[in-house]
C-alpha cells in the first residue's frame, strides 16, 4: 500500500533532495536513496546501513554517546549513512529520525493539524503532572526559553500559545513561523520540511513540573527559615 | 514456545485479514534510559517483518512519537492500539485513552476506527513466558529445589503491577513445578531487599515482571538483591544477566532480564488484536 506520506515523499524527491532537521535525503546515481546528516560527508561515514530500522540506532545517542530522548534536538550524530532501496524505507527511517514530522506537516497542509494551547495541555494532566495546571505564563516563558530554543535545544516550529493570543515569550518571531528554517534561521527553501510543534510535549510538561516543584521548595525553605527566626 | 506461537496464529488465522490495518504499540518509554523503549521497538520490528499489518508504529508517554502525535503517522482506516504495559491501571485506563482521545474500546476519530486492546501483561500467555524465562536463566537446576520470585514494582502509584505479579505467582504456583513461588516488590512488603530471608530454597530465581530492562531491572533491583552496591549508569552493555549465578547471602541467585524483553511478546501483541476482534465481534459503533 502506498500511502499519502510515501506519495508526498516521492514527489519531493523527484525535485532533488529533502531536508528535515539535520537530515538530508536524496537519490543517488544508482537510484537508491541516501539519508545522512546534512553536515557530514556520507562517503566517509563509518556507520553505514541499508536497513531503515537502523535509523533508530543512529538517532538514539549524540556524538558523545549521550541518550537523545528528544529527536528534534539539534545534536544528531554525524558519522552514519543509510542507503535505502525505496520510498517506503525512506519514510520508515524518517519516522524514526524525526517521529511524526511528515505526518504532522501533511496534516498542517490539509488544515487538519490540531493545535492545542498550553492551558489545555496543562489542564488535562493528572497524577504527578497535575501540578502543571498551576503554571503561570511567566513560568511557561522561562521553561520555553530553556528547552525550546532553536539554537541548541529544539528545531521544532512552535504553533501553540499559552492562552489564545499569548505565545511563549523569549523567542524570536521566527520560532513560530513555519516558513523559517529553524536550523539556519533563514527563509525556508521548498526542499526543507519544518518540524511542527502543535502542542507542548511531555518533555516540556515535565520541565514545567520540575520548575514549579523547585520554586515551591524554595518558597517553603524561605518560609521555614522565616519561622525559625 | 514455538508450539504456542503456532497455536495462537493458526487458531485465529488473522494474518491475511489485517493487511489494510495499522498496529500501534503504546509503551511508557523514558527520557533517561534508552533501554526502556528497546523491547517495544524490537517487537514492532519483528511484527513488521511478518508483513501482517500495513503499518506498525510505536508511540510513547515519555518519548517520541508521543501519544498525541502518533495519530498523524497512521494512514490506515482501522487501527489496533495495544498498550505494552504489564497491568491494567492508571496508564491503560486513564492516560492512554485521554492522550489518544479514545472514548472506549471502539472510537471513531479523524476518519479512522481505533480499536483499544487489552495490555500485553494481562494476556494468558504471560504465565508461559515467565516459566520459559525462569527455566532459561537457570539451566540444569531442579525447579523443585528453587524459590522462584516474581518481582513487581508495588505501591499504588505504579498501576496494578503488584496485583498482576501476585496473580502470575499464583498461577505458576498452581502448576507445582517450582519448590515455591513468591512475590517480592521494590516498594512494598515483601521487599526484594529481604529476598534471602524469605526464600526457603538455596537456589533462587528472580524474574522482574516489567516491560523493559530500564532503571528498575538494570539498576534498582540489582542493588536491592545485593548484586550491585550502588546504582550505576544505564547499562545495555553490562553483563548483569550473563554472570549468573550469584553466590550471595548463603544462596545461589539467578537473575533474569525483564519479562517484556521476551521475544514471545510479539505473539502476545498480535493475539491481543485478535482477542479484541473476538470480544467485540458484532459491536456496532454508535
Amino acid at each position: 500500500m502506498t500511502g499519502r506520506a510515501e506519495r508526498w515523499l516521492s514527489e519531493q524527491l523527484v525535485h532533488g533532495e529533502l531536508r528535515i532537521g539535520e537530515v538530508v535525503v536524496r537519490r543517488n546515481h544508482k537510484e537508491k536513496f541516501v539519508i545522512h546528516h546534512c553536515d557530514s560527508d556520507w562517503n566517509t561515514a563509518t556507520r553505514r546501513s541499508t536497513n531503515a530500522a537502523m535509523a533508530r540506532v543512529f538517532a538514539r545517542t549524540d556524538s558523545t554517546g549521550a541518550y537523545r530522548p528528544l529527536k528534534s534536538a539539534p545534536n544528531l550524530a554525524q558519522d552514519w549513512v543509510l542507503v535505502l532501496s525505496n520510498v517506503q524505507e525512506v519514510r520508515q527511517a524518517l519516522d524514526l529520525l524525526y517521529p511524526a514530522a511528515i505526518g504532522m506537516w501533511l496534516a498542517h497542509e490539509d488544515g487538519k493539524l490540531a493545535v492545542v494551547n498550553f492551558c489545555a495541555t496543562a489542564g488535562r494532566q493528572s497524577g504527578m503532572y497535575k501540578i502543571v495546571g498551576e503554571a503561570a505564563p511567566e513560568l511557561v516563558d522561562e521553561v520555553s526559553q530553556r528547552t525550546c530554543a532553536s539554537g541548541g535545544k529544539c528545531l521544532r516550529t512552535i504553533l501553540w500559545e499559552i492562552v489564545p493570543g499569548r505565545k511563549p515569550g523569549g523567542h524570536p518571531p521566527s520560532k513560530f513561523e513555519p516558513q523559517i528554517d529553524q536550523l539556519t534561521g533563514l527563509p525556508r527553501e521548498r526542499r526543507v520540511l519544518p518540524i511542527l510543534c502543535a502542542e507542548a510535549c511531555n518533555f516540556f510538561v515535565a520541565a514545567c513540573r520540575a520548575t514549579l516543584k523547585e520554586e515551591r521548595a524554595d518558597t517553603v525553605h524561605l518560609r521555614t527559615e522565616g519561622t525559625a527566626e | 514456545m514455538p508450539g504456542n506461537r503456532r497455536r495462537f496464529i493458526s487458531t485465529y488465522g488473522f494474518e491475511a485479514m489485517k493487511k489494510s490495518r495499522a498496529l500501534v504499540i503504546v509503551a511508557h518509554g523514558s527520557t533517561l534510559n534508552p533501554d526502556s523503549s528497546e523491547p517495544t521497538h524490537a517487537r514492532a520490528e519483528e511484527i513488521r517483518s511478518r508483513d501482517i499489518f500495513a503499518e506498525v508504529i510505536c508511540c510513547f508517554w515519555k518519548e517520541e512519537p508521543s501519544l498525541r502525535e502518533v495519530r498523524y503517522m497512521v494512514e490506515s482506516e482501522e487501527v489496533y492500539v495495544v498498550p505494552n504495559f504489564i497491568s491494567e491501571g492508571y496508564f491503560t485506563r486513564k492516560v492512554i485513552p485521554r492522550e489518544m482521545e479514545l472514548t472506549g474500546p471502539l472510537t471513531y476519530l479523524g476518519g479512522k476506527m481505533w480499536k483499544y486492546c487489552a495490555p500485553t501483561g494481562s494476556h494468558p500467555m504471560m504465565t508461559e513466558l515467565l516459566l520459559k524465562r525462569a527455566a532459561e536463566v537457570a539451566p540444569g537446576v531442579d525447579p523443585r529445589e528453587v524459590s522462584l520470585l516474581i518481582v513487581g514494582h508495588g505501591t499504588s502509584l505504579n498501576d496494578n503491577s503488584a496485583v498482576a505479579a501476585k496473580e502470575q505467582a499464583r498461577r505458576i504456583s498452581q502448576r507445582g513445578i517450582y519448590g515455591e513461588v513468591l512475590n517480592a516488590y521494590m516498594e512494598e512488603p515483601p521487599l526484594v531487599a529481604d529476598w534471602a530471608r524469605f526464600a526457603r530454597h538455596r537456589n533462587v530465581i528472580v524474574v522482574p515482571f516489567f516491560i523493559s530492562d530500564g532503571l528498575h531491572s538494570y539498576q534498582d533491583i540489582p542493588v536491592l538483591l545485593g548484586i550491585e552496591r550502588e546504582p550505576t549508569a544505564a547499562a545495555s552493555e553490562r553483563n548483569i544477566f550473563r554472570e549468573n549465578p550469584y553466590n550471595l547471602r548463603g544462596k545461589v541467585l539467578y537473575y533474569a532480564s525483564a519479562i517484556g524483553t521476551e521475544p514471545g511478546f510479539s505473539d502476545v501483541i498480535l493475539d491481543q488484536t485478535e482477542l479484541f476482534d473476538r470480544c467485540h465481534a458484532g459491536t456496532v459503533f454508535q
